[in-house]
């Protein structure tokens, strides 16, 4: 009665807002199939707009059933009445759609299961949380699987582990496990459901029935509709209503939107309740997860301000970069940035491509060019030198972990396995090639150094992990001991990826320095739960368990003869463009070292829950990326040629708080190795590092174990981990001590003797100060930057030397020259 | 020491309080002061404290002495102050005599009624019930003397609690000597009659669900341990042969997993989800010792034989013995890798254990050693209990109970069709094994030969449905009964009729035996007497032809022979031949037909008697072939004949039955009944009481107004007027003053006037001081009027307060039985009037703090002006001098 009543107050409230263009109008589910009198399905239809904006219309359509005495439909949720089948007639703005809808065993009750009623209700509770009694050891001595993976042992532990505690099958609602959950007694998890809630019905009426097992064939769930895919809320308040459908291996459906745990990861932008009703906050993204059973989906919410005066200025686009960003822009109603000026921009390619700073000759040439494509003519110099390699080479040797380890991977190996890296991106190896000759590699990893990457980590899981980490951007260790909570990872998925990693054979070689990998042809994984032998299977692929390919036809089947290298096999798919997760997965790694911030951020922890932000320029980008056969090279310069990469940092009304969308540029703190080389070059001192000649580049350190004390406290990579948040660039205070009192700084100042040889030379003061401006920051001093400084020359009692390298040193530890922006 | 047993009775202690209350209201400041005045102050004072004890305070006697509290409220036997004063206990007091029995008298209503202070006390009762449960030390491990403890008509046969569904049962136990089962059931516990599987009893356990059950060791008491999941445990403990509950200890935060009584009845210890041991002392229901060790869930609990020592085991594995008193640890026994499930003493020494990780064990306590170890259930064992004989019963989750000998072999396993079981036990004798599992269901099971006898019910019906069933039983009973006759009947009938059979066959025998007798007289009748005359007489008549012929012939021949002559003769004699031939021949003629008549005669005869013959042989043929076969009908008949009338006699039997069934029925409902009133009846005790101290603390409360008015009476107004009035005039007699100290610096500035201008210039500014102190003189005086006022204000409403006082005491001079029934009423006024007597009072003296700040502040005004005119006089001096 008071929705009815909500609904008439909010009906004309939505009609009268400006009238927009109808562009489409979607309905969900497309056919409703209710069986028992149980059966429900609620009808949600999404309208999109012209100006991109969604709404959700459920409540102002007209509905006609063809048949109406066979359903109810109260709440726009269809309920049966007799069996039949008719069709549900929605009409609105001028459009007509239809729903079949199939009505069987209308007066007949459903079974009550316990994997699919009971179950839900604790993922939907909370109960079976890690944080409560999903935890590996359980909460006060009762423990759930995490999510609801092993629903026989929960049954086991909630009927029979405690005898006489849990459940009374005599009097339910005093069961324990009710009176816990309703917060009746005691609880330290606190009051979860309510009496009348669904949840505690459903166990009443589970118990009422004498808490049966499930039976033998009891359907399972295999996948998890969730509409809308996507929405774009106008204005704060606005709702949208959420549709979840369970499909169940027997191929029946349930609508389940209000028996499943929605999460949102952006609460400012966007709230969720319990039945699936999300409502807008303020402007920003966020991402809707739905879990049900062990499956979790989600769905993706934009938020906009309500502007209609909004006019997307005429930005020009350098390339298909530009247009995929501009269109995310145009949609959320932010105005971008305008391009940096000449000496920032140099500034900031040299730094990001080839992480040094461009010397003062090549800062006034770049200013002084008056051609109209000079940042690209500067893109592709500096692509083309051997620093950029060298960048490259680093980034790489941190994602396969270069770093000696004792007894087990040692220097040579090292420089071995750096010196390939090295080699291959110098010949411009494409992408795809490195990938496959580092997994496929065999033979001794003195000979073949690629095969570093089976010596560096000799667990089979945990190569599994690392595997799908670098090279997919995904973090699938959660799948080790429950299917994955964020993401579509099934534990089955897991063991079976791993399983192509289980037939590595590792002997030592000669040098007992050297492993000599091979195929062994034999062995498998078990998965933990039964300890069953898995089969191999790509990740995301089809494998032999039977999936519904993209046309819903049933698949099976993996061409994988006993005894092939599967290494081999997987090297081909990996790398691959029947892998959709590689090429993007390379270039979102590239974006993200130009923008400083991945489309899927961070880059390797892709998942559904944590969506790209602009996914059509992320398909692009690895599209592109693939049919250039992985030109790195050419990536690059795409990415260094858009607008996007030369945006100014200075924010507009707008992109002020937007972080994700490209609509600025980022400023980012210089990279500890970078910062070390430039420091080093403008002061014109060298640096020594283990293993290198003295003046190398701290770039080239070949062993992640090689640090400084400089190196570590920025935030170096140990290369321990694959993770990319090995490399942290988060500002901290001993940082900033080590540059004002340190000793870097300060001693490298004096040492390289940069202003007396500037004095030497015979500049003025006011030369120098110049001279260190443009070396070190790319520019000349302002006016007022130059009166100020200029007082501090001539101080009585010091010299002007004195005085220079004390600005020296003031301009290296200024924020412009630690951040490339 | 002797304790007062009867106390213990739930309203027992509550009423003789109030008896002794009502006959005489023996208070510490009317009473019993003046007697220790007497007798013990000398010593007992604050300053001197002999034993630490000073006894010339209420507050003090209430605190007792160095050793602790010496008066228990409500009971004298147990409160150390009245057992020195009786010399039932050392140090005998007074240490030189003994009070008069009229003084101990005094002592002892005094601790009785509630340990008053003063008439408008309330009194004072140790709250914690007295039980005295201590049993000779030599009867432990005996059989007690009498008939075994049940309960006999005195627990409701109705469950409190009904259910559409069983669930588990995790508490079970056996009384150690009487065949008696209780099982925990739904808020409450039911108990069988192990020998005819009827209910016993059902004892109520409102709060909660039974968890763990035991029987004392002489099976008199039941300890029930329980409450509810989270929220409350407690153990009761029940006097299953009186259906009384005696004691209740715990008040846990999570429900008790497992409880015990000892064997001497002076502990009880429980544990539960809060890992702690909890021992409490039967005597005082008080908590003894709090024992914080075992590392998960205390779930098994057992006292040894003795009563010294307590075992409990935890979900962990772990099993620790305590002492009861002092509660040290005598014992950790590490071993099990699951929860404990189930602890039994052996013997005194020997404790075995059964736990989820699947084994039982034995230990020596002694030794602190595992004696054996063996697998009593794969999958895990649930449960052990033993049985008096020594017999051990453990349950597992392979879906077995398994009967131990005393000696640790396997006797038998009995196996639970349905579900896993949660308990398993031996009867008393271990003549039958009873098992509940998962959901609900009860077994028993014959220990000799492991055959199912029956089940019982852990949701039994109630009174009503069982009567009803029970006579619906009857009716099924009679019928059967009916049937049964109706088929002896046809048994009988055909008997007889094979028995009539059986004589036909004998009758037609003998009938034509009959026959051929009676066939064979007529045929050697008829030949003797017909045939062979009628033969003879036709031989007679042949033989006259012969001799007729013969003589014809002679005749012929004479005739032919005869001359002519003779011929004549001859001829007559030829003729007369001739004619005696004829006459021969004619009667031979006649003579043969008459024979051929006869021998037709005889020859039909003859056939008769063939055919009778004949009809014998066939009927002695048919009897002979005939015979067996109705002889084995008769036997058969009479077989079932036999059994006919036993099924008659069994059906009667089975009516009878169920007709005794149905008197039983009538009986336990009538004792049904009988125990809902005495429960109403209890409880309306229990009402009573409270309405009886309900009319005492309203009698207090009309006390406490009449004391709190006789106070405010107290209060003398008057006083108070008079000391305001003196204030008062205090301020007068400073105004006087002031007055006199104006005029005469008035005088002074007058006499001064003409010696200099300036000097009256500074006159004029201390005037306006003077003027000051004049203002407040005058605020002084509004302020006396207003103090007067404010004490006729006092007045009226101590006339007011008065009036209610006489309200109040014309309500109570109402007689007592009007008063019980307004009882509310008046209690309310009461309070109310006590309240409004304490807000008059309040404002009274609130008033009269008012009064007395006013008249504080005239005074002070006047002093102020007072001072006011020295201050002037002393600038006066000065210039005066420095004039003149």
């Amino acid at each position: 009665m008071k929705k009815i009543f909500l609904s008439l107050l909010t009906a004309p409230l939505l009609l009268s807002a400006a009238p927009k263009d109808l562009v489409d109008l979607q309905v969900y589910p497309k056919d409703a199939h209710l069986v028992t009198l149980r059966g429900k399905q609620q009808i949600m239809l999404q309208a999109k707009f012209a100006d991109s904006t969604t709404r959700d219309v459920s409540k102002d359509a007209k509905y006609t059933f063809a048949n109406p005495a066979l359903v109810k439909f109260e709440d726009n949720i269809i309920k049966p009445v007799t069996d039949g089948e008719t069709e549900l007639k929605i009409e609105f703005g001028g459009r007509t759609l239809t729903v079949p809808v199939k009505v069987e065993k209308a007066t007949e009750e459903r079974p009550i299961r316990f994997s699919l009623d009971v179950m839900p209700t604790f993922t939907k509770g909370g109960c079976n949380a890690g944080s409560c009694h999903g935890s590996a050891s359980g909460k006060d001595g009762f423990a759930l699987s995490l999510f609801g993976f092993d629903p026989n042992g929960d049954y086991n532990r909630i009927t029979r582990e405690n005898l006489g505690r849990r459940i009374n099958l005599a009097l339910p609602h005093d069961s324990l496990l009710l009176e816990k959950g309703t917060g009746r007694v005691t609880h330290t998890g606190g009051k979860l459901f309510g009496n009348e809630s669904s949840l505690y019905k459903t166990i009443v009426r589970w118990l009422e029935a004498g808490a049966p097992r499930d039976s033998a064939g009891t359907p399972k769930v295999m996948d998890l509709e969730i509409h809308p895919q996507q929405s774009v809320l106008e204005g704060e308040g606005s709702q949208q209503q959420i549709i979840v459908r369970a499909v169940y291996s027997d191929g029946s459906t349930r609508d389940v939107t209000h028996e499943t745990m929605f999460l949102t990861n952006n609460d400012v932008t966007t709230t969720v309740d319990g039945k699936g009703m999300m409502t807008a906050g303020t402007r920003g993204e966020a991402f809707i997860m739905a879990r049900y059973d062990q499956i979790t989906v989600g769905t993706q919410v934009l938020v906009i301000p309500e502007m209609p005066d909004f006019k997307f200025p005429n930005e020009p686009e350098a390339n298909y970069i530009d247009t995929l960003v501009h269109n995310k822009l145009k949609k959320i109603r932010i105005t971008p940035s305008g391009v940096c000026d000449d000496n920032t921009f140099v500034r900031r390619a040299y730094l990001d491509i080839i992480g040094v700073l461009p010397t003062p000759e090549a800062v006034k040439a770049f200013v002084a060019d008056k051609s109209p494509d000079k940042r690209s003519k500067l893109v592709d110099e500096l692509i083309a030198r051997p620093e950029f390699v060298r960048m490259w080479v680093m980034k790489w040797a941190e994602l396969l972990q270069i770093r000696t380890q004792n007894n087990q991977f040692y220097y040579k190996n090292a420089v071995l396995y750096f010196e390939w890296l090295r080699e291959q991106f110098e010949q411009d190896q494409p992408m795809d090639k490195i990938v496959q000759e580092l997994l496929g590699a065999r033979g001794g990893t003195f000979s073949n150094p690629a095969g570093n990457f089976y010596q560096v980590e000799r667990d089979t899981l945990k190569l599994t992990e690392n595997a799908a980490q670098i090279f997919m951007g995904m973090r699938i260790q959660c799948a080790q001991c429950h299917n994955h909570p964020f993401d579509r990872w099934t534990m089955d998925d897991y063991y079976s990826f791993a399983s192509l990693f289980a037939q590595v054979g590792r002997k030592t070689g000669e040098d007992n320095r050297e492993t000599i990998i091979y195929n062994r042809g034999s062995g498998g994984v078990r998965h933990i739960v039964g300890n069953r032998d898995m089969p191999p299977k790509f990740l995301g692929a089809d494998g032999p368990e039977i999936r519904k390919d993209a046309n819903g036809k049933m698949v099976s089947g993996f061409p994988l003869k006993d005894g092939a290298d599967r290494r081999v096999a997987l090297a081909e798919w990996l790398a691959s463009p029947q892998n959709p997760f590689f090429a993007k997965n390379m270039a979102n790694i590239v974006w993200a070292h130009f923008l400083g911030q991945g489309i899927v951020e961070p880059v390797d922890d892709v998942r559904i829950s944590n969506p790209p932000s602009n996914p059509e320029l992320l398909e692009e980008l690895g599209k592109r990326f693939q049919e250039s056969d992985y030109n790195f090279k050419q990536l690059v310069r795409e990415i260094c040629n858009s607008r996007a990469y030369q945006r100014s940092v200075q924010s507009t009304e707008s992109n002020q708080s937007d972080t994700r969308n490209f609509a600025k540029s980022t400023i980012r703190r210089v990279r500890a190795e970078v910062l070390l080389d430039i420091i080093s070059q403008v002061t014109d001192t060298q640096n020594k590092f283990r293993g290198l000649p003295n003046g190398s580049s701290a770039v080239e350190i070949v062993d992640g174990g090689t640090s400084t004390f400089f190196l570590t406290t920025f935030g170096r990579a140990t290369r321990t981990t694959v993770c990319s948040c090995e490399v942290a660039l988060e500002p901290n205070l001993s940082q900033a001590l080590h540059l004002l009192n340190g000793d870097t700084v300060n001693t490298k100042c004096s040492q390289g003797g940069v202003v007396r040889k500037l004095l030497q030379a015979g500049k003025k003061a006011e030369d120098v100060i110049d001279e260190l401006y443009i070396r070190c920051l790319a520019r000349k001093p302002t006016e007022t930057e130059k009166t100020k400084l200029m007082a501090f020359v001539g101080e009585e009692g010091r010299t002007d030397e004195d005085v220079l390298n004390d600005l020296f040193w003031a301009v290296l530890n200024s924020k412009e020259f630690i951040f490339n922006h | 020491m002797t304790r007062n047993l009867k106390s213990i009775a739930l309203t027992g202690a509550l009423l003789t309080g109030l008896q002794a209350q009502a006959a005489d209201k023996v208070t510490y400041e009317d009473h019993v002061l003046p007697i220790l005045r007497n007798a013990c102050l000398k010593c007992h004072n604050p300053d001197k404290m002999k034993a630490d004890l000073d006894l010339s305070t209420f507050n003090a006697v209430i605190k007792g002495s160095g050793t602790g509290e010496i008066v228990a409220g409500g009971d004298a036997d147990n409160s150390f102050l009245y057992q020195v004063i009786t010399h039932a206990e050392e140090p005998t007091m007074p240490p030189n005599g003994k009070l008069s029995d009229k003084e101990i008298e005094v002592f002892k209503n005094w601790i009785v009624g509630g340990l008053l202070e003063n008439t408008g006390s309330k009194a004072v009762m140790a709250d914690k019930p007295k039980v005295d449960l201590t049993i000779d030390p030599d009867s432990l491990g005996k059989r007690p003397e009498g008939p075994a403890p049940m309960p006999v008509e005195v627990l409701s046969l109705d469950p409190f609690v009904r259910t559409e569904r069983t669930s588990i049962s995790t508490a079970i136990a056996v009384s150690p000597w009487a065949p008696l089962v209780a099982i925990g059931g739904q808020r409450q516990v039911i108990l069988y009659n192990t020998d005819n599987l009827k209910v016993a009893g059902i004892i109520p356990f409102p709060k909660g669900y039974p968890h763990s059950l035991n029987f004392s060791a002489t099976g008199k008491l039941l300890v029930i341990g329980g409450g509810r999941g989270a929220n409350l445990g407690f153990s009761t403990v029940w006097d299953v042969t009186k259906g009384e509950q005696i004691l209740t200890v715990g008040e846990d935060l999570d429900v008790v997993l497992a409880t015990d009584i000892s064997a001497d009845q002076r502990y009880i210890a429980h544990g539960g989800p809060d890992r702690l041991v909890r021992i409490f002392s039967t005597d005082t229901g008080e908590m003894l010792h709090k024992i914080k060790k075992h590392t998960d869930w205390v779930t098994a609990m057992r006292f040894g034989p003795k009563g010294k020592y307590v075992a409990s085991g935890d979900r962990a594995g772990g099993i620790h013995v305590w002492e009861a008193e002092p509660g040290g640890r005598v014992a950790s026994l590490m071993g099990h890798r699951g929860r404990i499930t189930g602890l039994e003493w052996v013997s005194t020494n020997v404790v075995a254990s059964v736990s989820e990780d699947g084994t039982g064990k034995l230990w020596n306590i002694d030794e602190v050693t595992q004696l054996k170890s063996w697998t009593a259930h794969s999958g895990g064992a649930s449960g052990l209990r033993r049985a008096q004989t020594g017999d051990l019963v453990t349950v597992g989750r392979n879906r077995r109970a398994t009967l131990w000998d005393a000696g640790g072999t396997a006797k038998r396993s009995f196996t639970f069709p349905g579900d896993i079981p949660a308990t398993g036990v031996p009867t008393h004798d271990a003549k039958r094994v009873i098992g509940t599992d998962w959901t609900g269901q009860v077994y028993v099971w014959n220990a000799a030969d492991g055959q199912e006898i029956g089940r019982l019910s852990l949701n039994p019906a109630t009174m009503a449905e069982q009567f009803a069933a029970a006579q619906k039983n009857v009716e099924v009973k009679a019928a059967a009964a009916q049937a049964a006759e109706v088929a002896y009947k046809a048994v009988l009938d055909q008997i007889a009729k094979a028995k009539a059979d059986q004589a036909a066959f004998t009758a037609a025998v003998t009938m034509r035996q009959k026959a051929v007798t009676d066939s064979k007289e007529a045929l050697d009748k008829l030949v003797a007497e017909k045939q062979k005359p009628a033969q003879a007489k036709a031989a007679t008549s042949a033989k006259t032809v012969e001799v007729a012929t013969a003589a014809k012939a002679t005749a012929d021949k004479a005739l032919a022979a005869a001359a002519e002559a003779d011929k004549p003769a001859a001829q007559a004699k030829t003729e007369a031949a001739v004619k005696m031939l004829n006459d021969a021949q004619a009667a031979k003629n006649s003579a043969d037909k008459a024979l051929a008549t006869i021998n037709t005669q005889v020859t039909q005869a003859g056939t008769i008697h063939a055919a009778a013959n004949k009809s014998l042989a066939e009927a002695q043929t048919k009897q002979k072939t005939g015979q067996p076969v109705l002889t084995k009908r008769l036997a058969d008949l009479a077989k079932a004949n036999s059994a006919e009338q036993a099924k008659v006699t069994a059906a009667g039997a089975a009516l009878t039955s169920a007709q005794e069934d149905v008197d039983h029925l009538r009986l336990s409902k009538t004792f049904a009944a009988l125990y809902t009133v005495r429960r109403e009846v209890s409880s309306q005790d229990a009402e009573l009481s409270q309405l009886k101290a309900e009319s005492e603390s309203a009698q207090t409360a009309l006390t406490n107004a009449k004391a709190a008015l006789a106070a405010a009476q107290k209060r003398d107004l008057g006083a108070v007027k008079t000391a305001l009035q003196a204030k008062v005039s205090g301020a007068q007699n400073a105004k006087a003053k002031a007055d006199e100290a104006l005029a005469a610096a008035q005088a002074e500035v007058a006499k001064e006037k003409t010696k200099v201008v300036e000097a009256q210039k500074l006159v004029a500014t201390r005037e306006a001081g003077m003027k000051q102190a004049q203002t407040n003189l005058q605020t002084a005086q509004t302020a006396e009027a207003k103090t007067k006022a404010a004490a006729k204000v006092e007045a009226d409403k101590l006339a007011s307060a008065q009036k209610q006082y006489n309200d109040i005491a014309a309500v109570e001079l109402v007689p007592v039985q009007t008063i019980d029934r307004a009882l509310g009423i008046s209690v309310t006024q009461a309070l109310i009037a006590k309240e409004n007597a304490a807000k008059a009072l309040q404002s009274i003296e609130r008033e009269l703090v008012t009064a007395e700040k006013a008249a504080t502040g005239t005074a002070a005004a006047a002093k102020a002006a007072q001072d006011a005119a020295a201050k002037v006089k002393v600038a006066m001096t000065p210039l005066a001098a420095a004039l003149s």
